[in-house]
């Protein structure tokens, strides 16, 4: 047992490619060989040892100090190059081998030091505002201190950016994900190029009903509850038709911050998560081409300087192929059609202000009905188009630390429904948008302060009901955030929102907090953190959710008469790096939601749901492993979670009017709402050798809550009239009785997706073919039962998938 | 123990895979017993009872069920009073089949009804409904002369609009012993207060209506005047929210109840004589 534990203790520190390698040997053994072969490892036995090897990667995790005779400590000071003056807060990045083992700033004397690293060759960066950053490679033990000599410079906003990103990389701050363009690529798609939606539903707590109609649902919020934003711009409707995409392609994203919740007080409208996408400048030195060509979406990307060094253009745009091609690709159609164009000016003015115009249209169609035998005209068309222009300016004097920004911005959303052939609902919401934002740089500490001014217009028509409205609704408010670092081991970060509405809708005030505890001190294995937040939602919006094929949303502002939409997140969360290439993280959440509009059930068919008001919480555990080295990268994450809605007795109310088609009375009951899916879990593995890239996904998810049907009747209740006998022989409208609010679950959900990709470089250009399979043991996922027609449809069966790219420089 | 937990992973994955592999869904709800939906009312105008009765089908376009073996009953939870109904078999106006239950007798008012449905001697699915209590009319002094008199009545005890309201004026006209009754139209009329229905009715353009239908002079004189009452339908409160199906159970529909009032008061003496006619009222 001795044996296996010093040899696990050296296993852990070996790459992980070969630790799988020997893992998968000790577990499964070799078949047919003699227990007392050796094979290259040296083991006398190849007999499976399940409980050793628990007892001894035990033993080594506890006493690897003991077994790690070779750790050590690397300290020093970063200093002005020029005065020889320590830079309190200037920022250290230590790799090896290409990964990241720390980040920190340094103390108020200048100093840092990074614990427990083991012998080798590590790389260090110090960078620090105004100065030009010095990376020096050292091998520990031999060098154990290092001082750090910057040398002042002018230094570009872009630089500024770039440090505070890689600030906030190595910090882990609960409730929050952030992405990078190389995320993207690790999740297989039916496309050769990668898009930011197919990474959200690998997230732990994010639960996608389908791969159609674009509905995301983030810890228990709802889409219309959560916060798309692109270099600042609102987009409502950000996920297209079929749920492998998104408006924002891979291509054009630096990062994108996801807060599942707890997200601090420079976002606000929204009380369940925000997705925060800052998308890449174009190319400032030379021009860029890349296209792509796959039968689900196809699309180009050039970048190019405007003026050399200052000014850039990147544009970006896809198309779907999907609805020409399903036929015989498929062998059905998938009527479904979506594209999207994005467009961005970035100038650097002069030293210390930027310029940045921004644009984004998207367009999608597609046909959900779920027809079939009984209802062969079945018809669910649906039409949305997002549009977003936005400006910002961003200023850094000199002499000062100040960052302003001033920011304009303008988005809408069009959406047409038609749930039968001679029925359209419409629903369009325009957002005005200004703001100055005023970030204060003081070394490790920051001060976020913000004005702004906001105006909405909603327009919606109900088709034959003839419910409709024109409204408008202007706010401005205030917020302000600090990021505060009380010491080595403690970070807090409060921050507080105030909006005043008009309309006489009830002001807001939104308290944040999170904190951020290293029990090492920074550039420690392990981080702490924990966030906490109260939030409101003024504009709505209100969808059929009983429907997952009715994705219609009517957006408004809250009614006068009804309480806002309100929730309180708090969660925590630990994430530690026992290892250079093992990252491990676990998080635990609560929301507790007030004043949600759920629709109420309705017995007759493309009838426009009446509304309830509903109180609930979410809450759950999320946990993830990764493993992270050159060549393979491996990922492996759960969550269970459990929402639950309660409903006090109440009259139902139709869309924003006290009730319609007469007084209906509902119980009170408590029910888990259709997107409450109590495990999830995602398994990624991406190896690369040299040219050659694969990729395998599988996912797994519960099933989700529906309603049973007792059956289905002729409904005569409004035709009976006093006196009156035709309603004797009437033939009545097609009803249906449903038995108790989501009593029953759907058939669980798994998914097997693998893709192969080769790289060639050739003179002027990179091509890369990949093949691929999605739904690779073409399960048969249920989509939806439509209880009108009695139809089942399924999500999509297994695709093949095949695509080329090309990147011209 | 390496067996042990071995033999508990042979176990636990193929149970995991099993329950990730299956892939039914039961749309329906399992349930031995039949749910309704039943349309119609009790009628207190008539001395017929007609229901639309049907059991739940499992999907849109599958046949009725069968309702052989199906009973239906009323109990008059005022008196006791058990009614049996019986099915009959209807032609729907797009040519399919479909079922009513007929019974013979007539609600009253005041009275609580529950509409049972079930079989073996099982309820299976039941309707209540109340039809309305006869109100008290307190009558107001007349006011104004001969041809502008007008008399305020509040209904009390009525909390709902009471229809086909008439008054109904018993007479014989000048030197005749026959009586006869002349009814006067008024409608929906009046409003809810506080004390009940109100509502006013035109005792002086009442009077123009009776000797025109008497076939009489307007300066007729000596018409005797033996009865006035008020006959006005009433409706239960489920009629309010219809759709709402609160007083059902097991089943789906629609059922209420329609209530006739008839109910009479005393005109003033002096009253009678300004408006021409000679007071034969039997005082209560």
């Amino acid at each position: 047992m001795i044996y296996a534990g010093i040899f696990v203790g050296n296993l852990l520190e070996a790459p992980p490619n070969q630790a799988l390698r020997f893992l998968s040997l000790l577990v499964f053994g070799r078949i047919g060989k003699s227990r007392h072969e050796r094979d290259g490892y040296g083991l006398m036995s190849v007999k499976p040892i399940w409980l050793s090897v628990a007892l001894a990667c035990f033993l080594a995790w506890f006493t690897s100090p003991v077994f790690a005779q070779d750790t050590s400590s690397l300290q020093g000071r970063v200093l002005d190059a020029e005065s020889r003056l320590t830079l309190p807060g200037a920022t250290l990045l230590l790799t090896r081998n290409g990964v990241q083992i720390g980040g920190q700033a340094t103390g108020p004397r200048g100093r840092f030091e990074f614990k427990g690293l083991s012998a080798g060759t590590y790389v260090l960066t110090a960078s620090f505002v105004g100065f030009q950053s010095k990376t020096d490679t050292l091998d520990l033990p031999l060098t154990d201190r290092l001082d750090m000599y910057l040398a002042p410079v002018q230094t570009f906003l872009e630089e500024i950016l770039v440090e505070t990103q890689q600030l906030d990389e190595s910090r882990f701050v609960a409730g929050l994900e952030t992405i990078r363009p190389e995320d993207l690529s690790r999740v297989p798609m039916p496309d050769v190029s990668y898009d930011l939606a197919g990474y959200l539903v690998t997230l732990p707590g994010v639960v996608s009903t389908g791969d159609r109609g674009g509905q995301l649902f983030i810890r228990g919020g709802t889409p219309t509850q959560n916060l798309v934003l692109i270099d600042g711009m609102r987009v409502f409707q950000p996920f297209h038709v079929v749920g492998f995409y998104s408006a924002f392609p891979a291509d054009i994203i630096s990062y994108a911050d996801v807060y599942a919740g707890g997200f601090n007080a420079r976002y606000g409208g929204r009380i369940s998560s925000v997705i925060d996408i800052k998308t890449r400048n174009g190319n400032k030195e030379k021009v860029e081409v890349s296209a792509s060509v796959a039968p689900f979406l196809s699309g180009a990307q050039v970048s190019l300087p405007v003026r050399k060094g200052d000014t850039s253009v990147m544009l970006s745009v896809r198309e779907s192929l999907i609805d020409r091609v399903s036929p015989g690709l498929l062998g059905s159609d998938l009527p479904f059609r979506f594209g999207d164009r994005y467009a961005k000016l970035h100038s650097y003015l002069n030293q210390t202000s930027s310029l940045t115009l921004t644009a984004l249209q998207t367009h999608d169609e597609g046909n959900l009905a779920t027809g079939g035998d009984l209802d062969p005209d079945a018809y669910r068309k649906s039409t949305w188009k997002n549009a977003a222009y936005g400006m910002k300016y961003m200023y850094l004097p000199e002499s000062q630390a100040v960052m302003t920004s001033l920011s304009v911005y303008y988005s809408s959303l069009k959406s047409r429904y038609r749930p039968t052939r001679d029925e359209l609902r419409t629903s369009d919401i325009e957002d005005v948008l200004m703001s100055i934002d005023f970030a204060y740089l003081l070394g490790p500490n920051q001060i976020h302060f913000g004005i702004f001014g906001n105006t909405n217009f909603f327009d919606y028509k109900l088709g034959r009901l003839g419910t409709a409205g024109a409204t408008g609704v202007t706010s401005v408010g205030s917020f302000i955030e600090g990021q505060f670092q009380i010491s080595d081991y403690l970070r807090i970060e409060p921050g507080a929102r105030l909006e005043i509405f008009s309309r006489g809708l009830k002001n807001s005030f939104g308290p944040r907090l999170r904190l951020i505890f290293q029990p090492g001190g920074q550039g420690g294995h392990h981080q702490f953190s924990a966030a906490w937040g109260r939030y409101h939602q003024q504009i709505v919006g209100l969808n059929n959710e009983q429907d997952v094929s009715d994705v219609f949303t009517v957006w408004a502002a809250s009614p006068n008469n009804t309480p806002v939409p309100k929730a309180m997140h708090m969660m925590a969360g630990w994430k530690g790096r026992p290892l250079p290439w093992l990252e491990l993280t676990t998080e635990v959440y609560r929301k507790n939601l007030s004043s949600l509009s759920f629709p109420v059930f309705g017995t007759v068919i493309n009838k426009v749901a009446q509304f309830s008001s509903v109180n609930g919480y979410a809450q759950g555990i999320d946990t993830k492993v990764e493993i992270t080295n050159q060549d393979v990268f491996f990922s492996l994450s759960y969550s269970r979670g459990f929402v639950e809605y309660n409903r006090p007795f109440q009259r139902a109310k139709g869309i924003f009017r006290p009730s319609v088609g007469g007084a209906t009375y509902l119980d009170p009951i408590t029910f888990n709402p259709p997107h409450d899916r109590r495990d999830q879990v995602n398994i990624m593995f991406q190896y690369q050798l040299g040219a050659n890239k694969l990729g395998v996904r599988w996912q797994y998810g519960s099933g989700l809550p529906f309603t049973q049907v007792n059956g289905y009747y002729a409904g005569l209740s409004s035709e009976v009239e006093a006196g009156n006998t035709d309603f004797l022989t009437a033939p009545g409208s097609v009803s249906v009785s449903r038995a108790d609010p989501y009593g029953s679950r759907l058939p669980s959900y798994h998914r097997l997706d693998v893709t192969y990709e080769r790289k060639k470089t050739f003179t002027f250009a990179d091509v890369t073919a990949m093949v691929g399979l999605i739904n690779a043991y073409d399960r048969a996922n249920i989509f939806e039962y439509n209880i009108f027609t009695g139809n089942r449809v399924d999500q999509l069966p297994i695709i093949p998938s095949i695509g080329l790219r090309v990147d011209v420089q | 123990m390496k067996r042990g937990i071995l033999s508990y992973l042979c176990c636990l994955v193929p149970l995991v895979l099993f329950q990730a592999c299956d892939n039914t869904i039961e749309p329906l709800v399992e349930s031995e017993s039949t749910n309704f939906a039943l349309h119609g009312y009790l009628d207190m105008r008539t001395d017929q009872q007609i229901v639309r009765l049907e059991g739940l089908r499992p999907n849109i376009l599958s046949e009725p069920v069968s309702l052989e073996g199906v009973e239906v009953s009323t109990i008059d939870h005022t008196d006791g009073t058990v009614v049996i109904w019986r099915d009959s078999i209807i032609t729907l106006d797009n040519g399919t089949l479909g079922t009513v239950f007929v019974a013979n007798f007539r609600p009253d008012l005041g009275h609580e009804y529950s509409f049972n449905v079930g079989r073996n001697g099982v309820t299976e699915g039941r309707a209540t409904t109340r039809v309305p209590e006869p109100p008290v009319v307190l009558p107001a002094t007349p006011v104004g002369e001969s041809e502008n008199m007008k008399q305020h009545l509040v209904l009390i005890g009525l909390k709902d609009q009471p229809t086909k309201v008439h008054i109904l004026y018993e007479v014989s006209p000048p030197n005749e012993t026959e009586r006869q009754v002349i009814s006067v139209a008024y409608g929906d009329p009046g409003f809810l207060s506080n004390a009940g229905w109100e509502l006013e009715i035109s005792l002086g353009i009442d009077r123009f209506i009776i000797l025109n239908a008497l076939g009489l002079d307007s300066v007729t004189q000596d018409i005797r005047l033996h009865n006035v009452e008020m006959r006005a339908t009433l409706f239960s409160e489920e009629w309010q929210t219809q759709g709402s199906e609160f007083n059902l159970e097991n089943a789906h529909g629609f059922f209420g109840s329609i209530g006739v009032f008839d109910g009479g008061w005393d005109i003033d003496s002096s009253a009678v004589r300004k408006l021409g006619f000679i007071d034969n009222q039997q005082r209560n």
